[in-house]
């Protein structure tokens, strides 16, 4: 019951002091605004440079954004945690680790399914993107575990925010190489050798793959393998992220640097 | 009040300031180099028609450099609260337009580091050749898109400059730009109604300007130049007229820090 509590509670004040200084309508704005953008974005130029219809472009930049809100938001969670000089409180309760960062996840992927849900009905009501009735079940397993992956990866992020400064700019860069590897745009046959390699140990490919599956875009039994791969991908990452923060964890305490930033 | 000398000189010891920090930030080092490349890269992957390819090296230079003039500009007095110095800077015997235009022109002129990428990516990966010849052009092409790129900055700064989030609203200029200047999108593809907007844009002529550099097409060059001087003039005129407001009002309410 205890961890329970940890893991809701904690989660949800340590995710409303994250924001206490933003307004929420500014934060909630760029948290849609960016990725309608974005989805506008690739579906003119996609459509446009490729026989691939409107629909691979906004099923791909619509699950692509939700790492916004994942990744960038679950890192910046752990990040902001040593900015605001709460990481020492942090390291020292006793509650269960696993509750602690469970409880900062939970928020995060259900931000990244909001967001991940809004671009596909931004692209089906204002782009005119159209999308296989009925997919709605199948479809929501696909975002789910894209947003399950994606935060993964900002836990692994986040960690490595325990001992470097600057996380924002390496969240910056994993945002725009999943915008090349994950299929979103291009799709995965195209990619060169490295950057396919890079696109099976990253998040989204599944997903992307089962989406597009779920929405007859690609065929119906690629599904279950694509959601089964970004599954695996997301266990994969939480573990990684895992053992990181307990690492760097440690780390910080014995180099005394948990509340330098 | 300085001589028009010492204003100048303002401008470009801010400019050099601005450079020498922001190249510090990781932050700009992905928006002037890592970003555009991307943007290349999905263009190239999508896409093997060769004018189009052309145009799309051009087009991630103009993204980079305007992803670095949208943050810098945006963030330039936004730095100095963080860093302590905005009470000098508003106390300094000089207006703080020109301080704050040699910041825009600093972030501005960090996306060159976007041109020269993106030839060069687009050289090595997708077979882009640029004539050497062409290169100096191209330079000169450049350097008036800093300077027009920085002119609609200044206007940025002006609007956004005391807002306590202005990454998160200058986040929002970004796609828009870049969408309504026909940046990568191919101008066939946009709607009529951003074309248009994209008309009083500087990245639409500046792209103009060195595509039309890149062809040797002399007099297409001088005439997107001519706009892109009159859009620079013009964007000058109105963000000194906003920053004048905005510093009047930030002396008004004495809230300068606290904003």
């Amino acid at each position: 019951m205890t961890w329970l509590r940890v893991v809701v509670v904690g989660g949800l004040l340590s995710y409303r002091a994250l924001f206490v200084w933003l307004r929420p309508g500014l934060f909630t704005a760029t948290l849609l605004a960016t990725p309608a953008m974005q989805i506008s974005f690739f579906a003119l130029l996609g459509p446009s440079l490729t026989p691939l219809p409107l629909e691979h472009f906004v099923i791909g930049n619509a699950i692509q954004t939700c790492a916004i809100a994942s990744t960038f938001g679950m890192s910046q969670m752990l990040e902001r945690e040593r900015v605001q000089q709460t990481l020492p409180w942090l390291v020292l309760t006793p509650a269960h680790r696993s509750a602690v960062y469970l409880g900062r996840m939970l928020p995060n992927i259900l931000n990244g399914l909001a967001v991940a849900a809004f671009g596909i009905a931004f692209g089906r009501i204002v782009l005119g993107a159209q999308l296989a009735p009925g997919a709605v079940p199948r479809l929501a397993a696909a975002l789910l575990v894209g947003t399950l992956s994606c935060t993964a990866l900002g836990v692994v992020v986040g960690a490595v925010g325990l001992v470097s400064r600057d996380t924002q700019s390496l969240t910056s860069v994993l945002y725009l190489l999943l915008l090349v590897v994950s299929g979103a745009n291009v799709p995965i046959d195209a990619l060169p050798g490295p950057l396919a390699w890079l696109s099976t140990v990253l998040p989204l490919r599944g997903s992307i793959q089962a989406a597009r599956s779920a929405t007859s875009l690609a065929p119906a039994e690629l599904w279950a393998p694509a959601v089964g791969r970004e599954l695996l991908v997301a266990v994969a990452y939480t573990a990684v992220g895992y053992v990181c923060v307990r690492a760097f964890e440690r780390w910080s305490r014995a180099a005394a640097t948990l509340e330098l930033y | 009040m300085l001589g028009s000398a010492m204003r100048l000189a303002v401008v470009a010891a801010a400019a050099r300031v601005a450079v020498t920090q922001l190249i510090l930030l990781k932050f700009y080092v992905v928006l002037a180099a890592f970003q555009p490349v991307t943007f290349l890269t999905i263009a190239g992957l999508l896409s093997d028609s060769g004018p189009y390819l052309r145009d799309a090296v051009l087009s991630a230079g103009l993204m980079g450099m305007w992803s670095t003039t949208l943050f810098g500009a945006g963030g330039a007095l936004d730095r100095e609260r963080r860093y302590g110095t905005l009470e000098l800077l508003f106390a300094a015997p000089t207006q703080l337009v020109g301080p704050i235009l040699g910041a825009c022109l600093g972030a501005a002129a960090l996306g060159l580091v976007s041109i020269v990428l993106a030839l060069g990516v687009g050289w090595l990966a997708f077979d882009v050749h640029t004539p050497l010849v062409r290169l100096p052009g191209i330079a000169v092409a450049s350097v008036v898109a800093v300077l027009g790129l920085a002119a609609f900055g200044l206007v940025i700064a002006g609007v956004f400059v005391l807002a306590r989030q202005t990454r998160m609203l200058v986040n929002l200029l970004e796609y828009p730009v870049w969408v309504c200047s026909g940046l990568l999108v191919p101008s066939e593809a946009l709607p009529d109604a951003l074309r248009l907007v994209g008309l009083a844009l500087p990245t639409t002529w500046a792209l103009q300007l060195l595509r039309a550099t890149a062809d040797g097409s002399l007099p297409a060059a001088l005439r997107a130049g001519a706009v892109l001087v009159l859009l620079t003039v013009a964007f000058v005129a109105l963000g000194v007229l906003l920053l004048g407001r905005m510093e009047r009002a930030a002396r008004d309410r004495g809230d300068l820090s606290f904003v």
